[in-house]
């Protein structure tokens, strides 16, 4: 008797659950939907409000204009190179500066540990560090993408959590063979931290996938654009109307092959997000697994 | 051993800390300059043109950088010229969709070369009293051409001066394109084929409107059969504006008149016999075109001219929506119509500012006096004579055929360089020719 009762009861939880995430997912489905239904459909139904989660009239002209727009498949570049960059300098300097601190005879340690402590709670503000980057003629280069913000006081604790974990034995008995700490660091402590060093290149290619305000303020070459900042003139500047500032051969075009600017500012979003989309879900158990790392010491 | 390589090491590290301190105090000298510049002009005696200069000049671009094309590049030969100077210009090139916010930041930061062209004269003011840029009132012996047209262009002295005579920069001026018509861009609309179906009369007074919208009301009882947008013209139905204006004798501020107070009365009935659209006050554009197209509502109390071409060019929906002036209210007299001045030159809100920090102040003022003369306004708006450009019979610039009868000429233009291109602003832009845009063939059939 108590058996069948939990059963029902179970199955009942089970049945209102699988219905409650179904209405989630289709939530979460429809503006998919919507976008990629509304880059697929012609200028007229789109601005009579027909297009739901089903392309109408079917006209691929708004992913034929961004396919041939060169700033879109150069700055889908530039943020890859941007990626790699900020990932060798974000791993490089953090283990550098996380390592000594978390060796236990560093005379400095101390003090560095309470700078990096405050940087953790103030921050200049946007003009002095504009001004900071003029100064060092990083404006309009490749490396103010990648050098301002590599480190960051967070990432150096966790850091050096993690490497305080590795037995201090190893670090002993490198040193007896005659190892310096340029040695031990390289060949003997991050080798073993591969599982930190994953979980920080996956955050950091994330960070820097998604930025688009550095890009804003410090570049004025079109070429060195990121994606994102692309993407930001598609949605925010091609606005029907005056307020609009969409570029006068744009528009002719998209006249001619009757496609709506909602409809191109569509195919940017999906030409944008596509490759994260198929790769994410592969990589979803590496992140799930680092966000707890380095929480636990030993 | 080890005690000396620690001793070594703790050494190198202070040497480090030192460099580290020693070179922002560096640093932090260059960028004081900025602070230091001076509120008031040095006065207007003849000064030596120099033999050459550099110009740093920020401005926005549209997709092509001028400075490579055949007229940008005849534009920097002419001011080298017209000056008797060897100046190398080095631009700076902004995108124009990044170009406020990198304004704003350039601003803030008093990080701008000599010249900088700032898109809304606003913006500059709160900086004017910091000394950033060079108050001209002392130079206006040295422009006359710009002073010409602050002079006789309309209420050009109020839009240029402040209140105690100063100025900061050279704003942009515009040659008229039409020499009779109005520029109506705020109009009334309504939807043609619905009215004509049911033998309504386009409205021409708000007592008309209102009747009009009752009988919509009823032939379509689930609908709202007015809406608006931001290019409401009831303001100018009842003589008042949102904000202050003139009203013909003074100045005054708009929400507090009891014009003010007549206009929202005419909203309010129309609103409480729902007769106007509750959320057009708040919906956005695509829901706006929406409702129009789909037979939602049938007469608007204001839109940009425009948009009724997009509208009517859709082949799926029916609907027909026409233009026409703003309904006058029988006891305020005639309506007034928001006009753009087409027929005369005006002066805009894009301000061309001087750094104070400049050491070529008196060169840089001839040279944006420059601007304002007929033939800078030619080659920057038209082009070169005999390559993007001929003279008519009646000896106007007119463009060439390859230009005119191609399928885009606005891209065609990009070719040359000049102002009347899709992505070229040669120059300084401080003042165009607009006839230059009627200039095209598809225009030209419009004014024959």
């Amino acid at each position: 008797m108590a058996k069948m009762k939990e059963s029902l009861s179970s199955r009942i939880f089970d049945v209102c659950n699988i219905i409650f995430m179904l209405l989630v997912a289709v939530i979460m489905l429809y503006p998919f939907l919507n976008v990629i239904a509304t880059s697929l459909s012609s200028n007229d139904q789109v601005m009579m409000g027909n297009v739901t989660i089903i392309p109408r009239d079917l006209n691929l002209g708004a992913y034929k204009l961004v396919m041939e727009d060169p700033l879109v498949w150069n700055s889908y570049l530039n943020t890859i190179l941007y990626a790699a960059g900020s990932v060798v300098f974000t791993l490089g300097f953090t283990s550098l500066l996380a390592y000594p601190l978390s060796v236990e005879d560093f005379k400095g340690k101390k003090f560095i540990t309470i700078f990096l402590t405050i940087t953790m709670f103030f921050g200049g503000g946007l003009i002095p560090t504009y001004l900071w980057i003029r100064n060092l003629n990083l404006l309009d280069t490749y490396w103010v993408m990648v050098l301002p913000g590599c480190v960051g006081a967070y990432n150096v604790f966790v850091f050096r959590t993690f490497f305080q974990g590795i037995a201090k034995e190893l670090r002993e008995s490198a040193y007896i063979d005659g190892a310096n700490d340029v040695v031990i660091l390289f060949k003997i402590v991050l080798p073993l931290s591969k599982a930190l060093l994953a979980t920080f290149t996956l955050f950091t290619i994330v960070g820097t996938w998604n930025s688009w305000f550095n890009a804003l303020i410090y570049l004025s070459s079109e070429l060195k654009y990121p994606l994102q900042l692309v993407l930001r003139r598609y949605l925010f500047n091609a606005a029907d109307g005056i307020g609009g500032s969409m570029n006068q051969a744009m528009k002719m075009q998209m006249a001619q092959i009757h496609v709506n600017a909602k409809s191109v500012q569509m195919a940017v979003i999906v030409v944008a997000m596509l490759p994260i989309t198929f790769i994410y879900p592969f990589l979803q158990k590496y992140f799930t697994k680092g966000v707890t790392l380095g929480a636990i010491k030993g | 051993m080890k005690k000396r390589s620690q001793k070594l090491a703790l050494i190198l590290s202070s040497i480090m800390l030192a460099a580290m301190a020693l070179s922002s105090c560096g640093g932090g000298g260059e960028s004081s300059a900025a602070s230091t510049g001076s509120g008031e002009s040095s006065g207007a005696t003849e000064a030596e043109i120099p033999e050459s200069a550099t110009i740093g000049i920020m401005i926005q671009h549209f997709g092509v950088l001028p400075n490579e094309t055949p007229v940008g590049q005849a534009w920097e030969e002419q001011m080298d010229a017209a000056l008797g100077c060897d100046i190398t210009f080095e631009w700076q090139f902004i995108p124009y969709a990044e170009y406020t916010e990198k304004a704003n930041i350039a601003l803030a930061a008093a990080d701008f070369p000599d010249l900088f062209r700032v898109m809304d004269k606003n913006l500059i003011v709160p900086y004017q009293d910091q000394g950033l840029f060079v108050e001209l009132s002392g130079y206006t012996d040295s422009m006359p051409n710009y002073m010409d047209f602050v002079e006789t262009v309309r209420y050009g002295e109020s839009k240029v001066f402040d209140a105690d005579g100063h100025f900061y920069g050279f704003q942009n001026v515009e040659i008229p394109r039409l020499e009779q018509g109005l520029g109506i861009y705020s109009v009334a609309s309504y939807r043609y084929d619905t009215f004509e179906e049911n033998g309504i009369k386009i409205p021409e007074t708000t007592d008309e409107f209102y009747e009009a919208a009752k009988q919509l009301k009823q032939l379509y009882p689930d609908t709202y059969p007015v809406t608006r947008t931001w290019a409401d013209t009831s303001v100018y139905t009842y003589h008042t504006n949102d904000a202050i204006f003139w009203n013909g004798e003074a100045y005054e501020y708009g929400p507090v008149t009891e014009n003010y107070r007549a206009m929202l009365t005419w909203l309010n009935k129309l609103y409480s016999e729902g007769l106007l659209d509750p959320e057009s006050f708040t919906e956005d554009s695509d829901m706006h075109n929406q409702k129009m197209l789909t037979g939602k509502v049938f007469m608007s109390l204001g839109e940009w001219f425009n948009d009724d071409v997009n509208r009517n060019n859709n082949e799926e929906s029916d609907a027909y929506w026409v233009n026409a002036l703003a309904p006058t209210d029988p006891e305020q007299g005639t309506a007034w119509q928001q006009v753009t001045n087409v027929n005369e030159p005006t002066i805009g809100g894009e301000i061309m500012v001087i750094n104070s920090n400049s050491e070529y102040v008196d060169l840089i003022v001839k040279l944006c006096d420059l601007q304002y003369t007929d033939d800078v306004v030619e080659l920057v708006t038209w082009g070169i004579e005999d390559e993007s450009f001929v003279r008519d019979e009646n000896g106007d610039p007119t463009f060439i055929d390859e230009i005119k009868n191609a399928d885009d000429p606005w891209s065609a233009g990009d070719k040359y360089g000049m102002r009347a291109s899709a992505g070229s602003r040669p120059g300084l832009q401080l003042a165009i020719d607009t006839k230059a845009f009627v200039g095209f063939r598809s225009q030209r059939r419009l004014l024959h």
